[in-house]
């Protein structure tokens, strides 16, 4: 008996194995066009083997569709009250893909793992509000910036008088999202002050609120949709007319990517025939909005 | 944000959770045994087999696994081989299997010596006397360990997050980024809940066990 089962789990591991290589030739998620991609893939085994020095316009094209990797984040991309993905992000990510000729799939992805989608393939672009920094150009290719992003500090409305200036700043216990923009202003203009990373930007508000940190830097678009009425965070309130360093954002590709001249081309007629300019105005991004 | 929407959103992220729980547990279970009888195998390379795989499974992660799983294909081919949710219950079956396997095998070791031979004297071959002697006080003796793990394997369910598996903790997550804090916590209740009633339903099949009581 115990002969038959040993056989049977070798025969198992064998067929896992084997299994592991057959899921190669695989369409991504979705059924997609692949008649157009499966001889293809077949025809060209170096494919897989070098990921970056592909043709990843042609890939992109090939497939017919974009597939976008977002996370929920107002005002980019986010669900109005009737569940639709809407944002700036949304609308321009729609709209770029309309002159592409490629039809938009967009897919929920961690923040903290997007290297990995783009590099695994899960995904084919960031479009999330990225913030340009030179670390993540390591990993990925980035496009022309399109919006400014500032940074503020959010602080409780009972401290207003105690934080004013970046100075005052300086004794407090910051807090902000690893690897954000607010991160690294945080640790440039506010360098010296005690520091903690939390995941995301939502918890630095948390932070603050639970009265744990002092300070949250994050994004201010972010910072104004979620203090104020009709939030849980009432009681917070953001420290005016304080100049921290802003960054920008820009959509992220596959490193080395081909697509990169295109989207950068298509990009500048959006915004010449108006049509960029309006979905900005539409998620009050106007004048954030970054015209060639 | 009203009580009642959110509450119908965790609901639907609580049923992605239900789903890596059932589909976890239901492939699992008997992968589980079959791992353990590899482990116990008289044919030493394939014991050698085994106990190296549970101790790789054991000794890492399950979030790591995950990502493994989930984006090991693509960075190595070049290909994404999964669908996320089927990421999610390959690394999650695998995972626990492994654990089972341990408790399987503590259970089948746990039974005395001296019932194999008197079942070989009473001329019952090895099949008949694993399934109709050792089993039965097998499936008696894990169920505590057992119950201990699969309420764990409950809230484990919320590391599929990490691959952005919209399970209830990530639902809930998306309220905090809106600035509702409570929705977190109010998830809190669910598992909570789920837990109870799966503490009731082991209480009682252990009662129903408790034959064989010396």
């Amino acid at each position: 008996m115990k002969k038959y089962i040993s056989l049977l789990l070798v025969l198992m591991m064998v067929f896992t194995v084997a299994a592991c290589g057959n899921s190669k030739p695989q369409p991504s998620s979705s059924p997609s066009p692949s008649p157009s991609q499966s001889p293809d893939a077949t025809s060209s085994p170096t494919e897989g083997e070098s990921p970056k020095g592909d043709d990843d316009l042609a890939y992109i094209l090939d497939k017919g569709e974009l597939v976008i990797g977002y996370t929920d984040y107002a005002p980019m991309n986010y669900y109005n009250e009737d569940g639709e993905l809407v944002g700036f992000d949304t609308e321009y990510a729609i709209a770029l893909c309309d002159k592409l000729g490629v039809t938009p799939k967009f897919v929920l992805i961690n923040w903290d793992t997007k290297e990995y989608e783009l590099a695994a393939k899960t995904i084919d672009v960031i479009w999330n509000g990225l913030t340009v920094t030179e670390e993540r150009r390591e990993n990925m290719a980035f496009t022309n910036s399109y919006i400014i992003n500032e940074q503020v500090a959010v602080i409780r409305a009972a401290d207003a008088e105690k934080y004013t200036t970046l100075e005052s700043l300086k004794s407090a216990n910051l807090v902000a999202e690893t690897g954000s923009a607010g991160e690294s202003a945080a640790n440039t203009d506010l360098a010296g002050a005690s520091y903690t990373a939390v995941a995301t930007q939502a918890n630095a508000l948390l932070e603050v609120k639970a009265m744990t940190a002092d300070v949250a830097i994050i994004d201010s678009t972010m910072a104004h949709t979620m203090t104020g009425a009709g939030t849980d965070y009432a009681d917070l309130i953001v420290i005016e007319n304080l100049h921290l360093t802003s960054e920008e954002y820009a959509i992220g590709l596959r490193l080395g990517s081909t697509a990169v001249d295109k989207f950068n081309e298509i990009t500048a007629e959006l915004i010449a025939d108006g049509t960029l300019p309006a979905i900005a105005e539409k998620y009050g991004l106007a004048d954030r909005l970054i015209k060639g | 944000m009203k009580f009642l929407p959110v509450t119908l959103s965790l609901l639907e992220g609580f049923g992605i959770s239900c789903i890596i729980f059932f589909f976890t547990l239901v492939f699992s279970l008997p992968l589980g045994l079959i791992i353990s009888f590899g482990s116990m195998s008289r044919f030493a390379p394939l014991r050698w087999l085994t106990r190296t795989f549970v101790w790789v499974i054991r000794g890492t992660p399950l979030m790591l696994q995950l990502m493994v799983v989930y984006y090991g294909p693509g960075l190595i081919f070049g290909v994404a081989a999964f669908p996320k949710l089927t990421a999610v219950l390959i690394a999650f079956i695998i995972n626990y299997a492994a654990y089972f396997s341990e408790i399987y095998r503590s259970g089948i070791e746990g039974v005395p010596r001296g019932q194999y031979e008197a079942g070989q004297v009473l001329g019952m071959t090895k099949s008949q006397i694993f399934f109709r002697v050792t089993l039965m006080q097998v499936i008696k003796r894990i169920v505590p360990p057992m119950a201990n793990e699969i309420i764990t394997l409950v809230k484990d369910t919320s590391l599929a997050r990490v691959i952005a598996v919209m399970e209830i903790i990530m639902v809930a997550g998306t309220f905090t980024a809106k600035g509702l804090i409570w929705p977190l916590f109010y998830a809190g209740v669910f598992y909570l809940a789920f837990c109870g009633i799966l503490t009731l339903l082991f209480n009682y099949v252990e009662r129903k066990l408790s034959y064989f009581r010396v």
